[in-house]
């Protein structure tokens, strides 16, 4: 039922935004200064209004119910810590989204970092486990591997 | 930092030369004093041993010539002929003597001469075990700072060459690049079961 909309939900703004929206069209369930329609037109984005209204249109659920089911959905949503050398583009983003989509599914929203230092590649947090890809860490890598390597034929020589 | 240490090196070999030097000098004063104390020795020994014989000899001599003046069994002519004998006697002895104190002085010499040959040996001994570890020092010394300034020489060439690397790729590399490095940081994490 949450499909369509979900594929918004991309980044932890994404998910943050979608709250205090949910927040304030929740409002109206109890206060009569404005109605639901009016918000969801007046202070929600455009593309996620269009998404609540068809959606809604199709389940034949209430507005409460509806809203009270997308906070259960968004609360199953795992958050990816991702930390870039740079600011990617809308489009380098969608690519890395559908590579989660593709390979992790769909129930996962990215919280993104950016580090210059890292000079390339990424540093990936999920679920408590780590992984340095960055550039930097291979770069240094290679340097200590040189290093011990350089070590080792001067103990022969000697 | 390179020419510092190198600096340290050197200043340390002048330090041991100096040692060394100072070392020989006073190696060789001890020479001279011991070879002058066995020289004053033998000779005080020899003459000594000189006066004392003749001061036996003497004795001896007045001795008998007292017990012979003063006795009257002896006639006149037996006297003189003891007297004559006892001169004999007494000549003979003190060639022996003499012979013996020739013998004893030569000896000496030799001994002195071995004894000085034995210091000189013992002290270039010395010297050159002294020398030798000076040497083993100092090429121990100059072939560490080699060691030690490669190795530092080496470390800052990677230094360079990796802020040169780093600095380079930052600029260099392209969208597209940036973007294949951060799908290919997630294809690692995936088979590392991060993701």
């Amino acid at each position: 039922m949450y499909s369509e909309l979900l594929t918004h939900i991309q980044t932890t703004d994404d998910l943050h935004t979608l709250k205090e929206e949910i927040s304030v069209l929740q409002k109206t369930f109890y206060e009569q200064s404005a109605s639901f329609d009016s918000v969801l037109s007046t202070q929600v984005r455009k593309y996620i209004a269009d998404s609540i209204s068809k959606e809604l249109n199709s389940s034949g659920i209430g507005n409460k119910e509806y809203l009270e089911g997308l906070l259960k959905e968004l609360d199953k949503l795992s958050t990816v810590h991702l930390t870039l050398s740079y600011e990617p583009d809308a489009q380098s983003f969608a690519s890395f989204y559908q590579w989660f989509v593709d390979n992790v599914g769909p129930a996962i929203v990215l919280d993104v970092y950016t580090n210059p230092n890292l000079l390339g590649g990424a540093q990936i947090s999920f679920n408590g486990k780590y992984y340095d890809g960055s550039l930097i860490t291979k770069i240094n890598q290679i340097n200590r591997s040189r290093k011990i390597s350089q070590q080792n034929q001067q103990v022969t020589h000697e | 930092m390179v020419l510092a240490m190198l600096g340290v090196v050197l200043f340390f070999v002048g330090i041991g030369y100096q040692k060394l030097a100072r070392r020989n000098h006073e190696l060789y004063e001890e020479l001279t004093r011991i070879n002058q104390d066995i020289k004053n020795q033998h000779e005080k020994i020899i003459l000594d041993a000189q006066a004392k014989a003749q001061q036996i000899l003497a004795d001896a001599s007045k001795r008998s010539q007292t017990l012979v003046e003063a006795s009257d069994i002896f006639a006149q002519e037996y006297k003189t002929e003891f007297r004559a004998r006892l001169m004999q006697v007494l000549a003979k002895e003190e060639s022996e003597f003499q012979a013996i104190y020739e013998s004893v002085k030569t000896k000496s010499n030799e001994v002195t001469l071995n004894i000085t040959k034995s210091i000189e040996d013992t002290l270039a001994n010395e010297m050159k075990q002294m020398r030798d570890v000076m040497m083993t020092q100092m090429q121990k010394g100059l072939e560490e700072y080699k060691k030690s300034a490669y190795a530092k020489l080496e470390e800052e060439v990677a230094t360079v060459v990796d802020l040169i690397t780093k600095n380079v790729l930052k600029k260099s590399l392209n969208k597209d690049e940036h973007k294949r490095l951060v799908i290919e940081a997630l294809e690692e994490a995936k088979d590392h079961n991060v993701l």
